[in-house]
């Protein structure tokens, strides 16, 4: 125990107290922790810095993204599939059906209603009629023509346009034969293939697409009428029930506005908008991620710790295990274990978290090894503390260092292998559906690539997240280990 | 050097031994009868189909049994492809799989060291960043994607390269040049980071700064000095990186329709068809412990050090 220092004054020294006097001595001078040391090294590093704000950036985006985006990751909406980046379609959802009061209207998307409830919404509603057309024949030659949904007798049938179907039922036969599109006129022959002698055709056949346009009135929300709006006649019929595909919507207005929905990356072969299924997808990479490295951590850095701190043939057994077991190629394993049991988030963790966890193991134990001829190891056995709390409370904090290094590297790693599994088509589930992760978001773009690649943006998106993710994560691990490790850095 | 590669030898066998174990475990383990999912056959053929795959036995039997035809080379028979053995159908998918792993290997040592060795000389040059942040790229790309841009890019969009193989025919340098770049450019970035790290060590001891001091040219000091130690760290990776060539080549046949071992263990997993799927681990457990031991003795030849331990 030292003496305290003698005191400028010139007093005697006073009897030993536990504190050296302060005014006595130069001021102390102000150290800096390892930790604010590698901070610092670590902001110079300049990609480390990068990757640092490029996942931190991925992160707030992938998980607060979603929510204040308007587009569902999870609607299909088959009509919208394939839109490439910056597409601007109708607002509109599948079938719709609009009623006058007094029920509110079902299936309406809320941007159609009007703010306060009132107003007009414009709906250009493409459809196409479905008609039954009746040709009798006499003498082999047509006689007459009637449409069956009225009684007007037609000269000329004229069905050359967009047919879905086109079908002949001949009159008590009941069969049904398909027919070229055709053009007739009374007095004509029949169109061929037509067996001779039938005395009445009935001719199925979709007219044209044209284009209809539909008022709706509101009022609190709900809608008080449905007109046609066609050119001039304005007061047409008013149904009171009205049904839209809404696949053959082809604008909505109102008040003179559009009400579109904008994609700004396009859509995939479902409809789903890509921003948004992509930045959800980073959830579920993100979080596999970390979950698998905090599970390779936990049992890497225990297993270590004790495999070092009790030594010698502990020491070589577990560590022995420890080199046999690094040889086997552990994902073969992964890809048997989910392929043969389940596929749940919880499997994923801890198989992808026991992949990992053999080198971080040695990482702890070599620096346990070195850890333990301290003398405060020493003391601490010596006042009594049991092995289990030198490991937890000594040793393990000083290992942070390799550690944070080796995790910050791990991450991305657990990353990677997540989405190569769900390459291979293994990817991770939730109760019954696939969850879209990353990767299967890539396996989806290849698969939608299209032979000369007209659908880059399906394959781009999630790829560019996942590589930038990642980049920024080695990144990170690099500028981490330069920090932490003087002798690595650039210096 | 003998002490350290007996030790090695050693662990050889007791390796492949748990794979084998741990193949048999999962194979044991896996819920549902192998023969689940066949069609109905009636209760003769199933029983004499149980019969031949020693279903009827009790576990530690089929485990004996399992572990005797191993050391035999029967690796029992396709349960998928009715009859047919398992060797044989390993022995077919093999050739295009290692053609694949070595045309990997040589664009990723060539690229790696090579690039490693000119960011070592011009350290903390702009050569040096680049070649960095290109090396960080590279490892941050996974297979699948560098795969399907290389496809795109050189296949459809230019026409430089074709995309797919042809399965069987003549052998075509021009098929193996995609696939091989994909499978070989993450393990470049990778051998080129170690190779700058290791070749710095080595530049920055005395004896190179004698060299240089005596005149000697810096290829010649690298070549006959420096190459020996800087190259240690690329070997020790030689090891680990076995395993993740074959695992890499699952992803990499599946894209470029390579009919090789890994497209046939994925197939095969996916369709349960355990004996392939169990054959296939073990030949490619096989080929990582024999790269393993090659790996270790080319280190303790190159590190006199390791010699004395």
């Amino acid at each position: 125990m030292t003496r305290p220092p003698p005191s400028d004054t010139g007093e005697l020294p006073a009897a030993p107290s536990a504190v050296p006097s302060a005014a006595a001595d130069t001021p102390e001078p102000r150290g800096v922790s390892p930790t604010r040391l590698a901070l610092r090294r670590f902001l110079h590093h300049r990609l480390a810095v990068l990757g640092a704000l490029l996942v931190v950036a991925m992160t707030l985006a992938a998980f607060c993204g979603p929510l204040l985006l308007h587009h569902d990751p999870s609607l299909i909406r088959p009509w919208l599939h394939n839109l490439p980046p910056g597409a601007r379609v109708p607002d509109a959802l599948s079938l719709n059906r609009l009623s006058t009061l007094p029920d509110p209207p079902t299936t309406v998307p809320a941007s159609w209603i009007p703010e306060g409830g009132t107003g007009a919404t414009h709906v250009s509603v493409a459809y196409s009629r479905s008609e039954s057309y009746r040709l009798v024949l006499r003498r082999g030659r047509i006689a007459t023509m009637m449409r069956h949904s009225d009684t007007a007798y037609l000269d000329t049938l004229d069905l050359t346009g967009d047919y879905a179907s086109l079908q002949t039922v001949p009159e008590g036969d009941g069969q049904v034969r398909d027919l070229q599109p055709f053009a007739v006129a009374v007095g004509d022959l029949p169109p061929p293939l037509l067996i001779a002698g039938e005395r009445v055709l009935v001719v199925r056949a979709t007219e044209h697409e044209s284009v209809h346009q539909v008022i709706l009135h509101w009022q609190d929300g709900a809608i008080q009428s449905i007109r046609y709006a066609d050119g001039g006649a304005a007061d047409e019929a008013h149904p009171d029930l009205l049904e839209i595909d809404g696949s053959k919507i082809l604008a909505v207005s109102r008040d003179g506005e559009l009400v579109e929905l904008y994609f700004l990356l396009g859509t995939d072969a479902s409809g789903r908008d890509m921003l948004t299924r992509v930045l959800a997808g980073g959830r579920i990479s993100l979080l596999v991620g970390i979950v698998a490295t905090l599970v390779s951590l936990v049992i890497g850095v225990l297993y270590g710790a004790v495999s070092a701190y009790f030594g010698g043939k502990v020491d070589r057994l577990m560590m022995g295990t420890v080199d046999v077991l690094y040889a086997i190629p552990f994902m073969f394993v992964v890809i048997i274990l989910l392929a043969i049991f389940s596929r749940s988030i919880v499997m994923l963790f801890i198989a992808l978290g026991a992949v990992q966890w053999l080198t971080m193991a040695r990482i702890v134990r070599g620096q346990v090894l070195s850890l333990k001829e301290q003398e405060f190891i020493a003391a601490a056995r010596l006042s009594g503390c049991g092995p289990f709390t030198i490991i937890t409370r000594h040793l393990i904090p000083h290992t942070v260092g390799p550690v944070v290094v080796y995790t910050s590297l791990t991450v991305p790693a657990v990353i990677l292998e997540e989405s190569f599994l769900s390459f291979l088509g293994l990817s991770v589930k939730w109760g019954e559906t696939d969850l879209s992760s990353w990767g299967l978001l890539v396996n989806d773009g290849i698969e939608a690539l299209g032979d000369g690649g007209q659908r880059w943006w399906m394959l781009l998106v999630p790829a560019l997240a996942l590589a930038a993710t990642l980049f920024g994560l080695n990144a990170i691990g690099d500028g981490l280990r330069d920090a932490f490790d003087p002798k690595h850095a650039k210096v | 050097m003998l002490r350290y590669l007996a030790k090695r030898l050693l662990q050889a066998p007791l390796i492949l031994f748990t794979l084998a174990t741990l193949s048999f475990a999962l194979m044991t383990l896996a819920p549902g009868d192998p023969l689940s999912s066949e069609r109905q056959i009636d209760a003769t053929a199933r029983q004499a189909q149980a019969q031949q795959y020693h279903l009827d036995k009790p576990v530690l039997e089929r485990y004996r049994l399992w572990m005797t035809d191993l050391l035999r080379g029967d690796l029992g028979e396709s349960m998928v492809n009715k009859g047919v053995p398992v060797t044989h159908i390993l022995k077919r998918n093999l050739g295009p799989s290692l053609i694949l792993g070595i045309m990997a290997s040589v664009v990723a040592l060539s690229l790696g060291i090579g690039s490693g060795l000119i960011a070592a000389v011009n350290q903390q040059r702009s050569l040096d960043y680049a070649t960095m942040a290109l090396a960080v790229i590279g490892i941050s790309l996974p297979t699948f994607i560098i795969g399907p841009l290389l496809q795109l890019v050189v296949g459809m969009k230019l026409h430089w390269l074709p995309v797919a193989s042809p399965g069987e025919g003549d052998f075509d340098m021009r098929y193996w040049i995609l696939p091989a770049l994909t499978l070989g450019l993450p393990f470049a970035a990778r051998i080129s980071r170690l190779t700058r790290a290791g070749m710095l060590e080595v530049l920055s001891s005395d004896f190179v700064r004698t060299a240089k001091a005596k005149g000697l040219p810096m290829w010649r000091i690298i070549w006959r000095h420096c190459l020996r130690g800087g190259l240690l760290p690329v070997v020790s990776y030689l090891g680990p990186a076995a395993t993740m060539l074959a695992t890499g080549s699952l992803v990499v046949e599946r894209i470029f329709q390579i009919p090789g071992l890994g497209r046939e263990f994925v197939q095969s997993a996916l369709n349960r068809d355990y004996f392939l799927v169990m054959g296939t681990v073990m030949l490619y457990g096989v080929f990582i412990v024999i790269f393993n031991l090659l790996a270790d003795i080319a280190y303790a030849w190159l590190d006199p050090r390791v010699r004395y331990q």
